[in-house]
Protein backbone atom coordinates (compact mmCIF):
# COMPACT_ATOMS: atom_id res chain seq x y z
CA UNK A 1 0.00 0.00 0.00
CA UNK A 2 1.48 3.56 -1.09
CA UNK A 3 1.98 5.98 1.53
CA UNK A 4 -1.25 8.35 0.09
CA UNK A 5 -3.35 5.31 0.60
CA UNK A 6 -2.15 4.76 3.97
CA UNK A 7 -2.53 8.43 5.16
CA UNK A 8 -6.09 8.24 3.42
CA UNK A 9 -6.82 5.37 6.07
CA UNK A 10 -5.93 7.66 8.64
CA UNK A 11 -8.07 10.46 7.53
CA UNK A 12 -11.10 7.98 7.64
CA UNK A 13 -10.49 6.85 10.61
CA UNK A 14 -9.48 3.19 9.69
CA UNK A 15 -7.97 1.33 11.75
CA UNK A 16 -6.32 -0.44 9.34
CA UNK A 17 -4.16 2.35 9.04
CA UNK A 18 -1.87 0.90 11.89
CA UNK A 19 -1.60 -2.35 10.22
CA UNK A 20 -0.39 -0.77 7.14
CA UNK A 21 1.78 1.27 9.00
CA UNK A 22 3.38 -1.34 11.18
CA UNK A 23 3.83 -3.48 8.06
CA UNK A 24 5.58 -1.09 6.02
CA UNK A 25 7.18 1.27 7.84
CA UNK A 26 7.08 -1.01 11.33
CA UNK A 27 10.87 -2.32 10.87
CA UNK A 28 12.11 1.26 10.45
CA UNK A 29 10.42 2.51 13.52
CA UNK A 30 11.66 -0.83 15.52
CA UNK A 31 15.40 -0.16 14.44
CA UNK A 32 15.36 3.34 15.75
CA UNK A 33 13.88 2.67 18.45
CA UNK A 34 16.20 -0.22 19.19
CA UNK A 35 19.27 2.22 18.37
CA UNK A 36 17.97 4.26 21.25
CA UNK A 37 16.45 2.02 23.99
CA UNK A 38 18.85 -1.31 23.38
CA UNK A 39 15.72 -3.20 24.37
CA UNK A 40 13.22 -5.19 22.69
CA UNK A 41 10.65 -4.76 25.11
CA UNK A 42 11.00 -0.92 25.44
CA UNK A 43 11.34 -0.78 21.71
CA UNK A 44 7.31 -2.84 20.74
CA UNK A 45 6.26 -0.49 23.60
CA UNK A 46 7.99 2.90 21.32
CA UNK A 47 6.94 1.35 17.88
CA UNK A 48 2.83 0.74 19.60
CA UNK A 49 2.91 4.61 20.95
CA UNK A 50 4.14 5.20 17.64
CA UNK A 51 0.59 4.19 15.73
CA UNK A 52 -0.79 6.06 18.65
CA UNK A 53 0.64 9.65 18.04
CA UNK A 54 0.42 8.98 14.38
CA UNK A 55 -3.51 8.71 14.90
CA UNK A 56 -3.30 11.67 16.97
CA UNK A 57 -1.96 13.63 14.84
CA UNK A 58 -3.57 12.71 11.18
CA UNK A 59 -5.89 14.44 10.66
CA UNK A 60 -4.56 17.35 10.53
CA UNK A 61 -1.56 16.57 9.28
CA UNK A 62 -0.73 14.94 5.96
CA UNK A 63 2.91 14.52 5.70
CA UNK A 64 4.56 14.58 2.96
CA UNK A 65 7.44 11.64 4.01
CA UNK A 66 5.12 9.11 6.01
CA UNK A 67 8.15 7.19 6.66
CA UNK A 68 10.28 9.46 8.10
CA UNK A 69 7.38 11.44 9.81
CA UNK A 70 6.86 7.91 11.82
CA UNK A 71 10.16 7.56 12.43
CA UNK A 72 10.13 10.97 14.00
CA UNK A 73 7.64 10.27 16.38
CA UNK A 74 9.16 7.09 17.24
CA UNK A 75 12.70 8.91 17.69
CA UNK A 76 11.08 11.50 19.46
CA UNK A 77 9.31 9.02 22.00
CA UNK A 78 12.52 6.41 22.55
CA UNK A 79 14.24 9.44 23.36
CA UNK A 80 11.79 10.40 26.40
CA UNK A 81 11.55 6.85 26.96
CA UNK A 82 15.26 6.96 27.15
CA UNK A 83 15.68 9.87 29.74
CA UNK A 84 13.12 8.73 31.88
CA UNK A 85 15.25 5.45 31.89
CA UNK A 86 18.40 7.67 32.27
CA UNK A 87 16.98 8.59 35.65
CA UNK A 88 15.87 5.39 36.92
CA UNK A 89 19.45 4.14 36.26
CA UNK A 90 18.29 2.12 33.39
CA UNK A 91 18.76 1.84 30.00
CA UNK A 92 21.32 2.07 27.29
CA UNK A 93 21.65 1.94 23.49
CA UNK A 94 23.11 4.83 21.13
CA UNK A 95 22.02 7.91 22.80
CA UNK A 96 24.80 8.46 25.54
CA UNK A 97 27.33 8.08 22.99
CA UNK A 98 25.89 10.30 20.69
CA UNK A 99 25.49 12.63 22.97
CA UNK A 100 28.87 12.84 24.13
CA UNK A 101 30.20 13.14 20.37
CA UNK A 102 27.50 15.91 19.90
CA UNK A 103 28.93 17.71 23.24
CA UNK A 104 31.64 18.68 20.56
CA UNK A 105 29.46 21.20 18.94
CA UNK A 106 28.10 22.86 21.76
CA UNK A 107 29.43 24.33 24.96
CA UNK A 108 27.35 24.10 28.27
CA UNK A 109 28.32 27.80 29.36
CA UNK A 110 25.82 29.46 27.90
CA UNK A 111 22.13 27.52 27.05
CA UNK A 112 20.65 27.21 24.23
CA UNK A 113 17.88 29.75 23.56
CA UNK A 114 16.69 29.69 20.18
CA UNK A 115 15.89 26.52 18.54
CA UNK A 116 14.60 28.08 15.49
CA UNK A 117 17.95 29.34 14.67
CA UNK A 118 19.85 26.32 16.29
CA UNK A 119 17.17 24.35 13.05
CA UNK A 120 17.65 26.68 10.62
CA UNK A 121 21.92 26.20 10.72
CA UNK A 122 21.72 22.68 11.18
CA UNK A 123 19.55 22.90 7.99
CA UNK A 124 21.89 24.80 6.09
CA UNK A 125 24.80 22.80 7.45
CA UNK A 126 23.48 19.95 6.10
CA UNK A 127 22.29 20.92 2.71
CA UNK A 128 26.06 22.03 2.34
CA UNK A 129 27.62 18.43 2.70
CA UNK A 130 28.01 15.94 0.25
CA UNK A 131 25.36 13.96 -0.34
CA UNK A 132 27.25 11.04 1.19
CA UNK A 133 28.55 13.06 4.41
CA UNK A 134 25.04 13.94 4.72
CA UNK A 135 23.52 10.05 5.16
CA UNK A 136 26.58 9.23 7.31
CA UNK A 137 25.64 12.32 9.51
CA UNK A 138 21.81 11.40 9.85
CA UNK A 139 22.19 7.68 9.76
CA UNK A 140 24.48 8.80 12.95
CA UNK A 141 22.66 11.15 14.71
CA UNK A 142 19.11 11.21 13.34
CA UNK A 143 18.44 7.60 13.28
CA UNK A 144 21.26 6.68 16.22
CA UNK A 145 22.61 4.18 13.99
CA UNK A 146 26.22 2.74 15.30
CA UNK A 147 29.27 3.97 13.81
CA UNK A 148 29.54 0.75 11.80
CA UNK A 149 25.92 0.38 10.85
CA UNK A 150 25.85 4.08 9.27
CA UNK A 151 29.47 3.26 7.73
CA UNK A 152 28.04 0.11 6.13
CA UNK A 153 25.10 2.02 4.52
CA UNK A 154 27.06 4.74 3.23
CA UNK A 155 30.00 1.88 1.74
CA UNK A 156 32.62 3.04 3.96
CA UNK A 157 34.67 1.48 6.50
CA UNK A 158 33.86 1.85 10.04
CA UNK A 159 37.36 3.79 10.62
CA UNK A 160 36.70 5.91 8.02
CA UNK A 161 33.08 6.70 9.01
CA UNK A 162 34.84 8.15 12.69
CA UNK A 163 37.41 10.00 10.85
CA UNK A 164 34.38 12.02 8.47
CA UNK A 165 32.55 12.20 11.80
CA UNK A 166 34.48 13.65 13.49
CA UNK A 167 35.29 16.32 10.73
CA UNK A 168 31.72 16.85 10.33
CA UNK A 169 31.40 17.84 14.20
CA UNK A 170 34.39 20.30 13.80
CA UNK A 171 32.65 22.22 11.06
CA UNK A 172 29.07 22.22 12.68
CA UNK A 173 30.95 23.20 15.64
CA UNK A 174 32.13 26.28 13.33
CA UNK A 175 28.64 26.83 11.46
CA UNK A 176 27.16 26.88 15.08
CA UNK A 177 30.02 29.62 16.06
CA UNK A 178 29.10 31.88 13.26
CA UNK A 179 25.58 31.83 14.11
CA UNK A 180 26.81 33.02 17.81
CA UNK A 181 25.62 29.80 19.25
CA UNK A 182 28.42 29.95 22.04
CA UNK A 183 30.43 26.36 22.26
CA UNK B 1 18.41 20.48 29.41
CA UNK B 2 21.55 20.13 28.30
CA UNK B 3 23.00 21.58 25.03
CA UNK B 4 23.72 18.40 23.41
CA UNK B 5 20.70 16.99 24.38
CA UNK B 6 18.73 20.31 22.92
CA UNK B 7 21.09 19.38 19.50
CA UNK B 8 20.40 15.92 19.41
CA UNK B 9 16.73 17.20 20.04
CA UNK B 10 16.65 19.28 17.31
CA UNK B 11 18.21 17.27 15.23
CA UNK B 12 15.25 15.46 14.94
CA UNK B 13 13.04 18.17 13.95
CA UNK B 14 15.27 18.94 11.01
CA UNK B 15 13.31 19.46 7.07
CA UNK B 16 12.36 15.85 6.49
CA UNK B 17 12.72 16.20 3.19
CA UNK B 18 16.74 16.57 4.12
CA UNK B 19 16.54 12.93 6.22
CA UNK B 20 17.43 9.73 3.88
CA UNK B 21 15.30 7.01 4.52
CA UNK B 22 16.43 3.65 6.43
CA UNK B 23 13.89 1.48 4.91
CA UNK B 24 13.09 2.85 1.50
CA UNK B 25 9.95 4.04 -0.06
CA UNK B 26 8.56 2.66 -2.95
CA UNK B 27 6.18 2.85 -6.15
CA UNK B 28 5.07 0.58 -8.65
CA UNK B 29 7.75 -0.01 -11.61
CA UNK B 30 7.39 0.51 -15.13
CA UNK B 31 8.18 -2.67 -15.68
CA UNK B 32 6.77 -4.02 -19.54
CA UNK B 33 8.28 -0.65 -21.09
CA UNK B 34 11.34 -1.19 -19.13
CA UNK B 35 11.74 -4.41 -20.27
CA UNK B 36 11.17 -3.99 -23.96
CA UNK B 37 13.88 -1.04 -23.53
CA UNK B 38 16.34 -3.21 -22.11
CA UNK B 39 16.14 -5.55 -24.58
CA UNK B 40 16.83 -3.21 -27.05
CA UNK B 41 20.05 -2.12 -24.77
CA UNK B 42 21.57 -4.86 -24.31
CA UNK B 43 24.99 -4.75 -25.26
CA UNK B 44 27.72 -6.77 -23.89
CA UNK B 45 31.33 -5.98 -24.72
CA UNK B 46 33.69 -7.75 -23.10
CA UNK B 47 36.55 -5.62 -20.13
CA UNK B 48 40.03 -7.48 -18.44
CA UNK B 49 38.93 -8.92 -15.21
CA UNK B 50 36.02 -9.92 -16.28
CA UNK B 51 35.95 -13.77 -16.53
CA UNK B 52 32.49 -14.92 -16.03
CA UNK B 53 29.02 -13.73 -17.64
CA UNK B 54 26.74 -13.71 -14.74
CA UNK B 55 27.88 -9.92 -13.62
CA UNK B 56 24.81 -7.72 -13.22
CA UNK B 57 26.88 -5.12 -14.87
CA UNK B 58 27.60 -7.50 -17.82
CA UNK B 59 24.06 -6.52 -20.09
CA UNK B 60 25.46 -3.00 -20.01
CA UNK B 61 27.59 -1.16 -22.34
CA UNK B 62 31.13 -0.85 -21.49
CA UNK B 63 34.49 0.39 -21.61
CA UNK B 64 36.37 -1.97 -23.43
CA UNK B 65 40.17 -2.04 -22.83
CA UNK B 66 40.66 -4.93 -25.76
CA UNK B 67 42.66 -2.15 -27.94
CA UNK B 68 45.45 -0.07 -25.61
CA UNK B 69 47.23 3.00 -26.70
CA UNK B 70 49.24 5.47 -24.99
CA UNK B 71 47.51 8.09 -23.30
CA UNK B 72 48.04 11.40 -24.38
CA UNK B 73 45.50 14.00 -22.59
CA UNK B 74 47.22 16.00 -19.80
CA UNK B 75 45.54 14.77 -16.40
CA UNK B 76 44.38 16.52 -13.55
CA UNK B 77 45.37 14.13 -10.41
CA UNK B 78 43.53 17.11 -8.13
CA UNK B 79 41.67 14.61 -5.19
CA UNK B 80 37.99 16.31 -4.16
CA UNK B 81 37.24 16.62 -0.68
CA UNK B 82 35.81 13.54 0.43
CA UNK B 83 37.92 11.51 -2.00
CA UNK B 84 41.15 11.64 -0.22
CA UNK B 85 41.01 8.76 1.35
CA UNK B 86 40.86 8.21 5.15
CA UNK B 87 42.83 10.60 7.18
CA UNK B 88 43.99 7.98 9.31
CA UNK B 89 43.74 4.25 10.45
CA UNK B 90 44.64 3.08 13.61
CA UNK B 91 46.51 -0.55 14.29
CA UNK B 92 49.17 -1.64 16.73
CA UNK B 93 51.14 -3.13 13.88
CA UNK B 94 51.01 -1.71 10.19
CA UNK B 95 50.78 -5.10 9.15
CA UNK B 96 46.90 -5.50 10.63
CA UNK B 97 45.98 -2.90 7.76
CA UNK B 98 48.18 -4.66 4.88
CA UNK B 99 46.15 -6.18 1.87
CA UNK B 100 47.77 -7.95 -0.24
CA UNK B 101 49.07 -6.73 -3.62
CA UNK B 102 49.10 -9.63 -6.54
CA UNK B 103 50.94 -7.79 -8.73
CA UNK B 104 54.73 -7.41 -8.70
CA UNK B 105 54.66 -2.81 -8.69
CA UNK B 106 58.39 -3.02 -10.64
CA UNK B 107 56.54 -4.70 -13.51
CA UNK B 108 54.13 -2.31 -13.74
CA UNK B 109 55.15 0.68 -16.17
CA UNK B 110 52.03 2.04 -17.21
CA UNK B 111 48.36 1.61 -16.25
CA UNK B 112 45.24 2.46 -17.58
CA UNK B 113 43.95 6.02 -17.05
CA UNK B 114 39.38 6.73 -17.38
CA UNK B 115 37.49 9.93 -17.70
CA UNK B 116 34.01 9.64 -15.56
CA UNK B 117 31.01 10.46 -18.68
CA UNK B 118 29.50 12.26 -16.02
CA UNK B 119 30.78 13.74 -12.75
CA UNK B 120 29.81 16.55 -11.09
CA UNK B 121 32.92 18.97 -9.88
CA UNK B 122 30.97 21.86 -7.85
CA UNK B 123 28.58 22.45 -4.94
CA UNK B 124 27.26 20.36 -2.49
CA UNK B 125 27.56 17.30 -4.95
CA UNK B 126 31.00 17.73 -6.16
CA UNK B 127 32.45 14.66 -6.46
CA UNK B 128 29.18 12.80 -7.64
CA UNK B 129 29.44 10.19 -10.91
CA UNK B 130 25.57 10.51 -11.92
CA UNK B 131 25.93 8.83 -15.73
CA UNK B 132 23.32 6.10 -15.70
CA UNK B 133 20.01 6.55 -17.34
CA UNK B 134 17.18 5.22 -15.34
CA UNK B 135 16.49 2.98 -17.41
CA UNK B 136 20.29 0.90 -17.22
CA UNK B 137 19.63 1.35 -13.08
CA UNK B 138 16.40 -0.63 -13.46
CA UNK B 139 18.15 -3.49 -15.23
CA UNK B 140 21.44 -3.56 -12.82
CA UNK B 141 18.66 -3.83 -10.21
CA UNK B 142 16.48 -6.37 -11.66
CA UNK B 143 19.75 -8.25 -12.95
CA UNK B 144 21.08 -8.45 -9.55
CA UNK B 145 17.61 -9.82 -8.46
CA UNK B 146 17.59 -12.28 -10.84
CA UNK B 147 21.75 -13.33 -9.66
CA UNK B 148 20.43 -13.46 -6.15
CA UNK B 149 17.17 -15.81 -7.18
CA UNK B 150 14.50 -13.15 -6.34
CA UNK B 151 12.46 -10.65 -8.20
CA UNK B 152 12.07 -6.78 -7.99
CA UNK B 153 8.49 -5.74 -6.85
CA UNK B 154 8.67 -2.04 -6.74
CA UNK B 155 11.20 0.69 -7.51
CA UNK B 156 11.50 4.22 -6.73
CA UNK B 157 14.20 6.66 -8.92
CA UNK B 158 15.36 9.48 -6.77
CA UNK B 159 17.04 12.39 -8.80
CA UNK B 160 19.37 15.15 -7.97
CA UNK B 161 16.87 18.03 -7.55
CA UNK B 162 15.31 16.10 -5.33
CA UNK B 163 18.15 16.93 -2.22
CA UNK B 164 20.09 19.67 -3.83
CA UNK B 165 19.25 23.14 -4.39
CA UNK B 166 20.43 25.57 -6.91
CA UNK B 167 23.97 25.76 -8.77
CA UNK B 168 23.34 23.18 -10.90
CA UNK B 169 22.09 22.67 -14.99
CA UNK B 170 18.79 21.16 -15.44
CA UNK B 171 20.42 18.37 -17.76
CA UNK B 172 22.37 17.93 -13.53
CA UNK B 173 19.28 17.94 -12.31
CA UNK B 174 17.60 15.70 -14.15
CA UNK B 175 19.90 13.13 -13.28
CA UNK B 176 19.13 9.91 -11.91
CA UNK B 177 20.99 9.55 -8.47
CA UNK B 178 19.40 6.61 -7.21
CA UNK B 179 16.86 3.70 -7.98
CA UNK B 180 16.03 1.70 -4.96
CA UNK B 181 14.23 -1.70 -5.80
CA UNK B 182 12.46 -3.60 -3.02
CA UNK B 183 12.62 -7.51 -3.65
CA UNK B 184 9.54 -9.69 -2.63
CA UNK B 185 11.74 -11.18 0.24
CA UNK B 186 12.23 -7.68 1.40
CA UNK B 187 15.69 -7.47 0.54
CA UNK B 188 16.48 -3.75 -0.69
CA UNK B 189 19.00 -3.14 -3.80
CA UNK B 190 20.00 0.32 -4.29
CA UNK B 191 21.51 1.71 -7.82
CA UNK B 192 23.39 4.72 -7.41
CA UNK B 193 24.04 6.96 -10.64
CA UNK B 194 27.81 5.73 -10.81
CA UNK B 195 26.95 2.49 -11.14
CA UNK B 196 27.41 0.88 -7.33
CA UNK B 197 25.36 -1.00 -6.03
CA UNK B 198 24.55 -1.65 -2.30
CA UNK B 199 21.95 -4.60 -1.53
CA UNK B 200 20.42 -4.85 1.96
CA UNK B 201 19.63 -7.23 3.42
CA UNK B 202 17.23 -7.86 6.70
CA UNK B 203 20.14 -9.18 8.42
CA UNK B 204 20.86 -12.63 6.64
CA UNK B 205 22.24 -15.33 9.33
CA UNK B 206 25.03 -17.02 8.32
CA UNK B 207 25.70 -21.56 9.21
CA UNK B 208 26.89 -21.48 12.78
CA UNK B 209 30.15 -22.28 11.85
CA UNK B 210 31.34 -19.01 10.33
CA UNK B 211 32.36 -15.96 12.61
CA UNK B 212 31.52 -12.61 10.66
CA UNK B 213 31.87 -9.59 13.11
CA UNK B 214 33.89 -6.33 13.13
CA UNK B 215 35.78 -7.30 16.28
CA UNK B 216 36.24 -10.64 17.30
CA UNK B 217 36.60 -11.90 14.41
CA UNK B 218 40.07 -13.12 13.37
CA UNK B 219 41.62 -12.98 10.18
CA UNK B 220 41.88 -16.99 9.76
CA UNK B 221 37.89 -16.96 10.49
CA UNK B 222 37.28 -13.70 8.51
CA UNK B 223 38.73 -16.14 5.47
CA UNK B 224 36.71 -18.92 6.14
CA UNK B 225 33.81 -16.43 6.05
CA UNK B 226 34.81 -14.74 2.59
CA UNK B 227 35.81 -18.12 1.08
CA UNK B 228 31.36 -18.82 1.53
CA UNK B 229 30.27 -15.69 0.65
CA UNK B 230 32.33 -15.75 -2.56
CA UNK B 231 30.85 -18.84 -2.94
CA UNK B 232 27.30 -18.47 -1.94
CA UNK B 233 27.08 -15.11 -4.03
CA UNK B 234 29.39 -16.58 -6.99
CA UNK B 235 26.54 -15.86 -9.55
CA UNK B 236 25.98 -12.11 -8.39
CA UNK B 237 30.14 -11.46 -8.45
CA UNK B 238 30.67 -12.99 -11.87
CA UNK B 239 34.29 -13.59 -11.00
CA UNK B 240 36.01 -16.11 -12.48
CA UNK B 241 38.62 -17.10 -10.33
CA UNK B 242 37.66 -15.10 -7.02
CA UNK B 243 39.90 -13.93 -4.57
CA UNK B 244 39.51 -12.59 -1.13
CA UNK B 245 40.85 -10.53 1.59
CA UNK B 246 40.57 -9.04 4.74
CA UNK B 247 41.63 -6.30 6.78
CA UNK B 248 41.52 -4.51 10.20
CA UNK B 249 41.44 -0.82 11.58
CA UNK B 250 41.08 -0.01 15.34
CA UNK B 251 38.79 2.79 17.12
CA UNK B 252 40.38 5.31 19.35
CA UNK B 253 39.95 2.35 22.20
CA UNK B 254 41.79 -0.21 20.45
CA UNK B 255 38.89 -2.03 19.35
CA UNK B 256 39.34 -4.03 16.05
CA UNK B 257 36.89 -3.20 13.29
CA UNK B 258 37.30 -5.64 10.51
CA UNK B 259 36.55 -5.20 6.90
CA UNK B 260 36.16 -7.68 4.17
CA UNK B 261 36.56 -7.76 0.21
CA UNK B 262 36.56 -10.06 -2.87
CA UNK B 263 38.03 -9.92 -6.30
CA UNK B 264 38.50 -11.46 -9.22
CA UNK B 265 42.05 -12.62 -9.69
CA UNK B 266 44.84 -12.14 -12.39
CA UNK B 267 48.21 -13.61 -13.05
CA UNK B 268 48.54 -10.26 -15.07
CA UNK B 269 49.99 -7.48 -12.78
CA UNK B 270 47.49 -4.84 -14.46
CA UNK B 271 44.62 -7.18 -14.46
CA UNK B 272 45.37 -8.02 -11.17
CA UNK B 273 45.36 -4.18 -9.87
CA UNK B 274 42.16 -3.28 -11.73
CA UNK B 275 40.17 -6.37 -10.27
CA UNK B 276 41.14 -5.39 -6.93
CA UNK B 277 40.89 -1.57 -6.90
CA UNK B 278 38.27 -0.98 -9.74
CA UNK B 279 35.59 -4.04 -9.33
CA UNK B 280 35.95 -5.71 -5.91
CA UNK B 281 33.13 -6.20 -4.10
CA UNK B 282 32.78 -5.73 -0.05
CA UNK B 283 30.61 -7.84 2.57
CA UNK B 284 29.70 -5.60 5.44
CA UNK B 285 28.26 -7.66 9.07
CA UNK B 286 25.67 -5.80 11.17
CA UNK B 287 26.25 -5.68 14.90
CA UNK B 288 24.88 -9.36 15.28
CA UNK B 289 27.22 -11.02 12.84
CA UNK B 290 24.47 -11.90 10.10
CA UNK B 291 25.23 -10.34 6.78
CA UNK B 292 23.99 -6.64 6.57
CA UNK B 293 24.64 -5.53 2.84
CA UNK B 294 26.74 -5.93 -0.13
CA UNK B 295 28.34 -3.17 -2.15
CA UNK B 296 29.27 -4.43 -5.92
CA UNK B 297 31.01 -1.74 -7.85
CA UNK B 298 31.81 -1.41 -11.93
CA UNK B 299 32.95 2.21 -13.45
CA UNK B 300 33.48 0.78 -16.76
CA UNK B 301 30.21 1.17 -17.02
CA UNK B 302 29.94 4.98 -16.07
CA UNK B 303 33.97 5.73 -17.79
CA UNK B 304 35.97 6.01 -20.84
CA UNK B 305 39.30 4.97 -21.60
CA UNK B 306 41.79 7.47 -22.01
CA UNK B 307 44.64 5.38 -22.77
CA UNK B 308 47.96 3.91 -20.46
CA UNK B 309 49.78 6.16 -19.48
CA UNK B 310 53.78 5.99 -17.78
CA UNK B 311 53.87 5.35 -14.26
CA UNK B 312 56.69 6.59 -11.73
CA UNK B 313 58.26 3.56 -10.04
CA UNK B 314 57.90 3.28 -6.20
CA UNK B 315 61.09 4.96 -5.49
CA UNK B 316 60.12 8.09 -6.99
CA UNK B 317 57.06 8.65 -5.57
CA UNK B 318 58.72 8.18 -2.17
CA UNK B 319 60.94 10.79 -3.04
CA UNK B 320 57.94 12.86 -4.31
CA UNK B 321 56.28 12.33 -0.81
CA UNK B 322 59.14 14.02 1.07
CA UNK B 323 59.77 16.52 -0.72
CA UNK B 324 56.13 17.62 0.25
CA UNK B 325 54.37 17.10 -3.36
CA UNK B 326 51.63 15.09 -2.20
CA UNK B 327 48.10 14.76 -1.55
CA UNK B 328 46.46 14.37 1.77
CA UNK B 329 43.59 15.29 4.06
CA UNK B 330 46.44 14.63 7.63
CA UNK B 331 46.99 18.16 9.13
CA UNK B 332 50.67 19.07 9.26
CA UNK B 333 50.34 19.11 12.94
CA UNK B 334 49.82 15.59 13.29
CA UNK B 335 53.11 14.24 11.27
CA UNK B 336 56.57 13.73 13.64
CA UNK B 337 58.32 17.30 13.31
CA UNK B 338 55.98 18.65 10.85
CA UNK B 339 57.06 16.65 7.93
CA UNK B 340 57.27 13.45 6.39
CA UNK B 341 60.47 11.32 6.74
CA UNK B 342 61.30 8.38 5.41
CA UNK B 343 61.62 6.40 8.73
CA UNK B 344 57.87 7.37 9.37
CA UNK B 345 56.79 5.49 5.77
CA UNK B 346 55.11 2.61 6.97
CA UNK B 347 54.01 0.81 3.85
CA UNK B 348 53.06 2.33 0.84
CA UNK B 349 50.90 0.63 -2.56
CA UNK B 350 49.44 1.53 -5.56
CA UNK B 351 45.74 2.51 -5.87
CA UNK B 352 43.20 4.06 -8.01
CA UNK B 353 41.61 7.51 -7.04
CA UNK B 354 38.70 10.01 -8.43
CA UNK B 355 40.84 13.06 -9.24
CA UNK B 356 38.27 15.51 -10.28
CA UNK B 357 36.64 13.00 -12.65
CA UNK B 358 39.56 11.34 -14.01
CA UNK B 359 40.03 7.49 -12.15
CA UNK B 360 44.16 7.73 -12.36
CA UNK B 361 46.79 5.21 -9.82
CA UNK B 362 47.84 6.92 -6.74
CA UNK B 363 50.73 5.68 -5.07
CA UNK B 364 49.52 5.24 -1.38
CA UNK B 365 51.59 5.91 1.35
CA UNK B 366 50.75 4.64 5.25
CA UNK B 367 52.94 7.26 7.28
CA UNK B 368 53.03 6.63 11.16
CA UNK B 369 51.83 9.71 12.49
CA UNK B 370 52.96 11.50 16.06
CA UNK B 371 50.16 9.73 18.77
CA UNK B 372 51.12 12.19 21.46
CA UNK B 373 48.06 14.66 20.44
CA UNK B 374 45.26 11.58 21.01
CA UNK B 375 44.21 9.33 23.87
CA UNK B 376 44.69 6.12 22.80
CA UNK B 377 45.80 2.57 23.97
CA UNK B 378 49.94 2.10 24.38
CA UNK B 379 51.59 0.96 21.08
CA UNK B 380 48.68 1.75 19.20
CA UNK B 381 49.73 3.98 16.18
CA UNK B 382 48.02 5.98 14.07
CA UNK B 383 48.86 6.35 10.13
CA UNK B 384 48.06 8.78 8.19
CA UNK B 385 47.32 8.66 4.32
CA UNK B 386 48.98 10.49 1.80
CA UNK B 387 48.77 10.28 -2.44
CA UNK B 388 51.38 10.71 -5.15
CA UNK B 389 49.76 10.29 -8.89
CA UNK B 390 51.70 7.98 -9.87
CA UNK B 391 51.16 8.77 -14.00
CA UNK B 392 54.42 10.60 -14.69
CA UNK B 393 54.52 14.45 -13.82
CA UNK B 394 55.09 15.59 -17.53
CA UNK B 395 51.76 14.12 -18.22
CA UNK B 396 49.70 16.01 -15.75
CA UNK B 397 48.41 19.52 -15.59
Amino acid sequence: MEDREIIALYWARDEAAIRESDRRYGRTCRRVAQSILASREDTEECVSSTWLRAWETMPPQRPPRLGVFLAAITRHLAIDRWRHDTAQQRGGGQVPLCLDELAECVGEETPIEDRMVLRQTLETFLRGLTEQERRLFLFRYWYLLTVREAAGRCGMTAGAAKMRLLRLRQRLREALEQEGIEV
Amino acid sequence: MKNNEILLETIGEIDPALVPPLRRRTHPAVWAAAAAALIALAVTLPHMGKTASASPYDRLPQTSLATRYAGETPLDPTLLPGTAGFEGMMAYDIAELQTPTPWDTAAITALPVFRERACITEGSAMGMVLCLSETDMIQLADDTAAALGIAVTKTETTYLRDFVQGGYTDEQLASVYSVEATCEDGTQIAVYGDGKICITFDGLALPDKYHFTYDTTTPAEADAVLAYLTDRYASLLGYGHAAWYSFADRTFDGVESRHYYAYDQSSDPVEALLAKELTCTQFAPDDAGRLLCIWLQDPYCTADYLGDYPIVTAAEAEARLLEGAYQSSVPEGYLKGGTVSAEDIAWQTLVYREANGTLMPFYQFYVTLDTSAFVMPERLQNFGIFYVPAVQEDLLT
